[in-house]
């Protein structure tokens, strides 16, 4: 089926629930097939479900999330002014602790971000969507995909820093 | 607002080869903050693409049958209209013919009769095996359920089904659900029996189809479904509150639907027990 793996991943972020994004994938693929002849050919057909997969979560799934974000928005903005200024001045070879992050530590640190940060990065970076596409889905210019894009990404390198600091791979 | 404050977001933009004008032919090298922002975030970019297996999560293994099922019963509900809507499409059709404009009320009642019966007669099923089988169950247990003859007796439907033109053996099988009647049913041209079993107040309805069907694609099969029979030596999936279960018992390729839970239908026909 389809691009499946990536819509239950997606779901799972989502949602955070493992029933729930079930669901949700089974109504996206519903959707899909009672809409098909809405679908335009040659267009995105990964696009397409991930917006069915989008609509439905915020029609049906949103209001009943069983974790919601509860992250303000001016928290994420101090805590981003903060990484910003110090993330310059450290002469961390990056690569090398980002390439010594586990897996989990990478998985933990995308389902730590707010549900607008998490959304673009693994549409952009994990799924590959052009930020046409994330504009799109998310209902914002492309100006905006950028400006979350890359405060994610910022955000994903202070929190890999973090765990690998906490593990000693620190280097500096 | 100063230096430290401004605005890097346009880095992302530029490891991502967007081509805004902000973006497009930006030279960072006399630039040590961009520079330094750009390989922090250039080196996370990097991570990340290429953990994204590692990120993508494993779908349930029922996941993807539940979804091919609830698929299927869409399908056969739009395949399949109510006897309803065939009745009223078989009588639009005759109104609609000018051949027939002279025939008599007792001529146009004479037709719309046998127009319904051959509609009733030769329901047409979905090629799908996950489909014909919801569709039958669906006529098991609509308002006005079709069992064509209501017995509990083995010869007496077996005798039936070959009137009937059923080609191969049809399978009784050993469940610990009463025996209510049998159905012949079509797919493609072909004749194919259904059983229909009544369990504590549920319906049940078995579908049969032989394997030579299969083979030569006059019923079709998902692949999932076909390797899961061939493996696991039975499929099940379930969605709106329907079980469905696919086993092949010697040629013959069973499929069961009803309500009843995953669990029961599995004791009922001893499945656990092939």
């Amino acid at each position: 089926m389809p691009h499946m793996s990536a819509l239950y991943s997606f779901a799972l972020r989502l949602t955070r629930d493992a029933d729930d994004a079930a669901d949700l994938v089974q109504e996206t693929f519903l959707k899909a097939f009672r809409f098909f002849d809405k679908f335009e050919r040659g267009t995105n057909c990964k696009a397409w479900l991930f917006r069915i997969l989008k609509n439905s979560y915020i029609n049906t799934f949103r209001k009943s999330s069983k974790a919601p974000d509860t992250v303000e928005y001016d928290v994420i903005e101090d805590f981003y002014e903060t990484i910003r200024d110090s993330s310059v001045e450290t002469s961390v070879v990056e690569e090398q602790v980002f390439h010594n992050a586990l897996d989990d530590e990478v998985a933990k640190a995308v389902d730590s971000l707010p549900e607008e940060f998490r959304t673009v990065v693994i549409l952009c970076d994990i799924e590959g969507f052009t930020y046409e596409e994330i504009a799109e889905f998310i209902d914002c210019p492309i100006g905006t995909v950028r400006s979350r894009l890359h405060r994610a990404r910022k955000l994903l390198a202070a929190q890999l820093s973090s765990y690998a600091k906490d593990r000693g791979f620190y280097v500096e | 607002m100063n230096d430290a404050h401004q605005s890097y977001d346009w880095i992302s933009g530029l490891l991502d080869e967007r081509q805004e004008s902000d973006v497009r032919g930006r030279d960072i090298s006399g630039d040590q903050r961009a520079q330094r922002e750009a390989e922090l975030i250039g080196a996370l970019r990097s991570t990340i693409h290429e953990r994204r297996g590692a990120l993508r999560m494993p779908v349930p293994p029922a996941l993807e049958r539940n979804i091919r099922m609830a698929i299927a019963e869409e399908a056969s509900k739009s395949v399949r209209p109510s006897l309803a809507e065939r009745l009223r499409r078989g009588l639009a059709s005759l109104a609609a013919r000018p051949a027939l404009a002279g025939l008599s009320l007792a001529g146009i009642a004479a037709v719309a009769f046998m127009t319904v019966f051959m509609l009733r007669s030769t329901p047409g099923l979905p090629s799908d095996l996950t489909a014909a089988a919801l569709a039958v169950y669906g006529q098991v247990t609509s308002p006005e359920p079709s069992v064509e003859l209501r017995s509990s007796n083995h010869s007496r439907l077996r005798a039936f089904f070959a009137e009937r033109g059923v080609s191969f053996n049809v399978f009784f099988p050993d469940v610990d659900a009463e025996l209510v009647g049998g159905s012949v049913r079509t797919i493609n041209g072909r004749e194919f029996p259904v059983l229909v079993f009544s369990a504590a107040g549920h319906t049940i309805s078995l579908l049969e189809v032989d394997e030579a069907s299969v083979g030569d694609r006059t019923v079709s099969m998902d692949s999932q479904t076909a390797d899961d029979v061939a493996q696991s030596r039975w499929h099940w999936a379930s969605a709106e509150n329907k079980t469905l279960f696919v086993w092949k018992s010697n040629s013959i390729m069973c499929s069961v639907v009803s309500d009843l839970a995953v669990d029961e239908v599995s004791a009922l026909f001893r499945l656990e027990a092939l």
